[in-house]
């Protein structure tokens, strides 16, 4: 059942975090919010989550090391990890994906839209 | 000496004379036979025959004789005479005189002999310098370049350096130099400096190294070209090397902005088009929502127009373009307005913030809008790099003298290492802490751009983990309206 489904959302820029909020809960997703990277890797530590959508750019921890914490250990090590980031040429994404097994990795600025369909396609491999 | 030509002369003369007899001859003897009893008619006839044939003749011969009398006048003058050195001022003949073939040869004579004394003063230069390598034209002139040239033998052994290369290996002079390997005299490890001399001989070929002295670090680039030959048949190189290290600084500044710019304007496009999408694609928004998506979207909006200001004026910054609208302005309402824009920053991070103001402001001339611009910058550093419920002050000081903005902090501080560069465009500090934090690095070469447009200056006090004050001052004297 998709409500049963739990997402973490890990964005420091607040107006971008609530309208991911609202388009994941929208999508039948219960959504969790953190604001910077270490808030983010204790909550996924912690708490099991099924998917975690993180932004790259963070005070406290960078994306890519809070992805690398959730999958190394925690509660939410099997979760499908997503990275949204702003920085599309010097960041070696696919790098990044390929060594953290990441579902799918957005660039700013994305479709909500898209990335909403995404994370579902992703989460139920039979729905593409 | 005038003798060549007084001979033509003369000789024209003689010519003449000579006309003048037959013709007087030829009259007299018409007079005679008149005298005698010829007829007058016919005597007549013989001495205007003779008149005209003299005068025919007078004229043909000087017009013969004119070209040759220019030629030996011009020759006569290159003759040595106390008055005049050498033939360096050959005479061209003028073109009114001069349309003959001999007078074009002559000329194209002048033409050659300018040539052949230039050539003749260049090579005598070009000697004179390769007698004395010391002292010649070549070394100073090499001496005087900005790059580092040294030649070196096939073992990367100096045999050659100029005064930049010397100054570049911190050598006091060049003759120490000699005879020392090319990578030692940089520091360079002797592996790497190997492989310089492992490339082809023949080959040009570029280099590139790091070396460290007096705790900096400097980056050379080097291209080796093939020398000629020695006098013992080996391989010699000429080198030109470059200090880079400024131009490599400009290159990561660059980088970094680049990279610090488009995260900068893709964070509020991210915001943009998702609250858009939302607002298109969500039917049952209620009004309030939408009343907030559209703020967000307008919000946004202006982050990002404010972004592209900034550019601007650092691009008019460092094209020496960025000009003041000074107009008289009630310094109390400026601190009051910046003071409100910050307010709802130092709320969310529940920050004491305290503003210390004078009782009474003086009248100032100043462009309110980039001063104002100015001090939120500083507010809002405050703000960003104190963590929460940390301390900011802003005290705003006035004597007779100057007026000063201070924004104190207890925030991250900034190392002793960083502090002298915080002002540089684009330049943001090392510490892990601030890289976490969004920003351009152009904040504070802005408000430092717009302190000394005011004739004032800006200035930081920081301590690393302690916090940091940065205090604008302004002169009364060129600001008081």
């Amino acid at each position: 059942m998709d409500t049963a489904l739990t997402a973490l959302i890990a964005e420091d820029d607040r107006a971008l975090a609530d309208i991911l909020r609202l388009a994941l809960t929208r999508g039948g997703y219960a959504v969790t919010v953190a604001h910077d990277g270490r808030k983010a890797l204790q909550l996924a530590t912690t708490t099991k989550f099924d998917v975690v959508v993180s932004d790259y750019q963070m005070p406290g921890l960078n994306g890519e090391q809070v992805l690398q914490g959730i999958r190394t250990a925690g509660e939410s090590r099997e979760a499908r990890l997503f990275l949204c980031s702003a920085k599309s040429f010097e960041l070696d994404t696919d790098q990044i994906s390929q060594t953290l097994g990441l579902s799918a990795v957005f660039y700013k600025p994305f479709s909500l839209g898209e990335l909403v369909a995404t994370i579902k396609s992703m989460q139920n491999p039979a729905v593409v | 000496m005038t003798a060549p030509a007084t001979t033509t002369c003369h000789t024209t003369r003689r010519v003449l004379v000579a006309y003048l007899l037959i013709g007087t001859a030829a009259i007299g003897v018409g007079w005679t036979k008149e005298s005698l009893g010829d007829g007058l008619t016919a005597t007549l006839g013989a001495s205007c025959l003779s008149l005209a044939l003299l005068l025919g003749g007078a004229w043909w011969m000087q017009r013969i004789l004119r070209p040759a009398l220019l030629f030996e006048q011009r020759l006569a003058a290159l003759a040595p005479s106390p008055d005049r050195e050498g033939a360096d001022d050959l005479p061209r003949l003028e073109p009114a005189t001069g349309h003959t073939p001999a007078a074009f040869g002559w000329n194209r004579l002048v033409e050659q002999s300018h040539v052949w004394s230039a050539l003749s003063e260049l090579k005598s230069t070009l000697l004179e310098s390769m007698s004395d390598r010391r002292r010649g034209t070549g070394p100073q002139l090499l001496d005087s370049l900005s790059e580092g040239v040294v030649t070196v033998d096939s073992e990367g052994r100096i045999t050659y350096a100029n005064a930049a290369l010397v100054a570049m290996c911190g050598h006091a002079s060049a003759e120490s130099l000699i005879g020392c390997k090319l990578g030692d005299a940089f520091g360079v490890a002797a592996e790497v400096a190997e492989l310089w001399y492992r490339q082809s001989a023949n080959a040009q070929t570029g280099f590139e190294w790091t070396t460290q002295s007096d705790s900096a670090e400097h980056v050379f680039r080097g291209q080796r070209r093939p020398g000629r030959k020695s006098d013992r048949g080996t391989i010699a190189y000429v080198w030109t090397i470059r200090d880079i290290t400024q131009q490599k600084l400009a290159d990561t500044m660059r980088d970094q902005f680049l990279a610090t710019a488009t995260h900068e304007f893709r964070t509020p496009l991210a915001n943009i088009r998702a609250y858009a999408e939302s607002l298109d694609m969500s039917d049952d928004l209620d009004p309030e929502s939408r009343k907030r998506f559209y703020n967000v979207i307008q919000s946004e909006s202006l982050r990002l127009s404010q972004l592209v200001d900034d550019l601007l004026d650092i691009s008019r910054m460092q094209a020496g373009a960025m000009a003041l609208d000074c107009r008289e302005t009630d310094l109390g309402r400026l601190v009051e307005e910046v003071s409100q824009k910050v307010a709802a920053e130092m709320q969310e991070k529940s920050l004491d913030y305290r503003c210390e103001l004078p009782p009474k402001y003086p009248k100032l001339s100043i462009d309110k809008g980039k001063l104002a611009a100015a001090i939120v910058n500083l507010l809002g550093n405050a703000a960003k790099y104190t963590p929460t419920g940390g301390r900011v002050t802003f005290r705003v000081d006035v004597n007779s003298r100057q007026v000063e903005f201070a924004v104190s902090d207890s925030g991250i501080g900034i190392s002793s290492e960083d502090l002298p560069r915080v002002f540089d465009r684009f330049y943001r500090c090392s510490d892990d802490r601030v890289r976490e934090i969004t920003g351009s690095g152009l904040g504070l070469a802005l408000t430092q751009e717009v302190a000394r447009l005011h004739g004032g200056d800006v200035s930081v006090e920081s301590q690393l983990n302690q916090g940091s004050t940065f205090r604008i001052t302004l002169p009364l004297d060129s600001t008081a309206a």
